[in-house]
C-alpha cells in the first residue's frame, strides 16, 4: 500500500480534488481508503466525500500533524488490518504542515505503507494574503510537497496566477506544478493520471 | 455549531439560496469585525426528505457555493456550520455567527434554533502552524 497525502490551506480545493481522484481510482480498479482530518468537532469534508460513496475515516477535533497524531497512526493501522487497500489517502486539515503528518507515520513506513507522495494545493486568489497572515504554514505546505497544484484558475486574475507561479518557483523550484479548475474537469486529467500511476505502483 | 433553520412560513423554495445568503452575510460580518482572513466558512445541510448538500465560502470575492441535492420544498434544514477565521477570537467568531443568524431572522429569511455549540479548538503556534478560531 502507498500513502498519498493531500495538503493545502483551508478551502484550497482538497476535497474537490479527492472526489475526482476517487472516481479515477474506481475506473482503474484500484482500492483506496480515505482519512479526513478536520480541526473542528463537526466533520464536513468527510460527509461530502461520503456522499460520493467513499469509505471515509474521520479524525476531528484536532490536527493530525501535532495534537492528535496518535489517532492518525491508530486509524491507519485499522485500515491496513481491515481492508489492505492499494492506496491510503489522507486529507490533512487546512492548517496542517505535511511534514508533521509524515513524521507521525514515519516509524511505520515499510510496514503500514511503502511509498509516500505529498500533494499540496494552492489557492492563487488568497496566496498573497496567506503569505502575510500565515507565512510559516504556507511555506511548510509548499515546501513539503512532492507535487504542487494551483487551483481555482477560473477565479484568479492573471496577476494572481502569475504571482502564485512565481511564489511556487521561489519556494519549491524543483517541484512539479499542475494547474486545475473545477469548472474544467479535463484540467484534472494529467494530474489524476500521475496519482493513479503512483497508487498502482505498490 | 449545529442549527435548525425553519422558513418563516411554508417551505424553503430554494435552500441553496438560503445557505449561500447565510454564508455571505457571515463572511461580510467576520470581515467587518476585523478578521484578517476568512479561512473557510462551510456547512453540511440535511433536509427532512433525506436530501443533503454542502455550502462553502473562502472569500467574499469568490462568493458562496452550494453543491449537492437541491432539497427544494424542505420544511426545515439541519445545518452543521463551521467558521474557521483568522484574526478573531473564538468568542468573537461565535458572537458574529449568532448576530448573523439573528439578523437573517429579522430579515425574514428563516427562523433558527441552536442545537449544539462546539467548543473551540485552538492550535499550536509553533513552526509551520497557523492560528485560527472556530465557532
Amino acid at each position: 500500500m502507498n500513502l498519498l497525502l493531500f495538503s493545502g490551506f483551508l478551502g484550497s480545493g482538497k476535497t474537490t480534488l479527492i472526489r475526482a481522484f476517487a472516481q479515477r481510482l474506481t475506473d482503474e480498479g484500484l482500492t483506496a481508503c480515505f482519512i479526513v482530518n478536520e480541526v473542528g468537532e463537526v466533520g464536513i469534508d468527510g460527509r461530502v466525500l461520503g456522499d460520493g460513496g467513499l469509505d471515509v475515516y474521520e479524525i476531528t477535533a484536532g490536527c493530525i500533524c501535532c495534537e492528535i497524531a496518535s489517532s492518525l497512526v491508530t486509524t491507519a493501522e485499522q485500515i491496513v488490518e481491515r481492508y489492505h487497500p492499494d492506496l491510503m489517502i489522507i486529507e490533512a486539515s487546512g492548517i496542517a504542515a505535511p511534514e508533521g503528518v509524515l513524521k507521525a507515520l514515519a516509524h511505520r513506513r515499510g510496514e503500514l505503507f511503502q511509498d509516500q507522495l505529498v500533494v499540496s494545493l494552492v489557492d492563487p486568489t488568497r496566496l498573497e494574503m496567506l503569505l502575510a497572515v500565515a507565512l510559516p504554514l504556507t511555506e511548510a505546505q509548499i515546501g513539503g510537497a512532492d507535487e504542487l497544484v494551483i487551483t481555482k484558475l477560473d477565479e484568479a486574475t492573471p496577476d494572481e496566477l502569475a504571482a502564485a507561479r512565481k511564489t511556487l518557483r521561489d519556494l519549491a523550484p524543483q517541484t512539479r506544478v499542475s494547474e486545475i479548475t473545477s469548472e474544467n474537469p479535463d484540467s484534472f486529467l494529467p494530474l489524476l493520471g500521475r496519482l493513479a500511476t503512483f497508487g498502482a505502483s505498490n | 455549531m449545529r442549527l435548525r433553520l425553519a422558513p418563516p412560513q411554508g417551505a424553503f423554495a430554494e435552500p441553496h439560496e438560503v445557505i449561500c445568503a447565510l454564508l455571505e452575510e457571515l463572511g461580510r460580518r467576520t470581515e467587518s469585525a476585523g478578521a484578517s482572513l476568512i479561512g473557510h466558512l462551510k456547512c453540511y445541510v440535511d433536509a427532512p426528505s433525506g436530501e443533503s448538500f454542502h455550502g462553502s465560502l473562502t472569500s467574499l470575492r469568490s462568493g458562496p457555493r452550494c453543491r449537492g441535492e437541491r432539497a427544494q420544498g424542505a420544511t426545515s434544514l439541519t445545518v452543521d456550520l463551521t467558521a474557521l477565521v483568522y484574526g478573531l477570537s473564538a468568542d468573537q467568531v461565535e458572537a458574529v455567527t449568532l448576530a448573523t443568524l439573528r439578523h437573517m431572522q429579522e430579515q425574514g429569511r428563516f427562523e433558527w434554533e441552536l442545537r449544539e455549540l462546539n467548543h473551540e479548538h485552538g492550535h499550536d503556534q509553533g513552526d509551520g502552524h497557523a492560528h485560527h478560531h472556530e465557532a
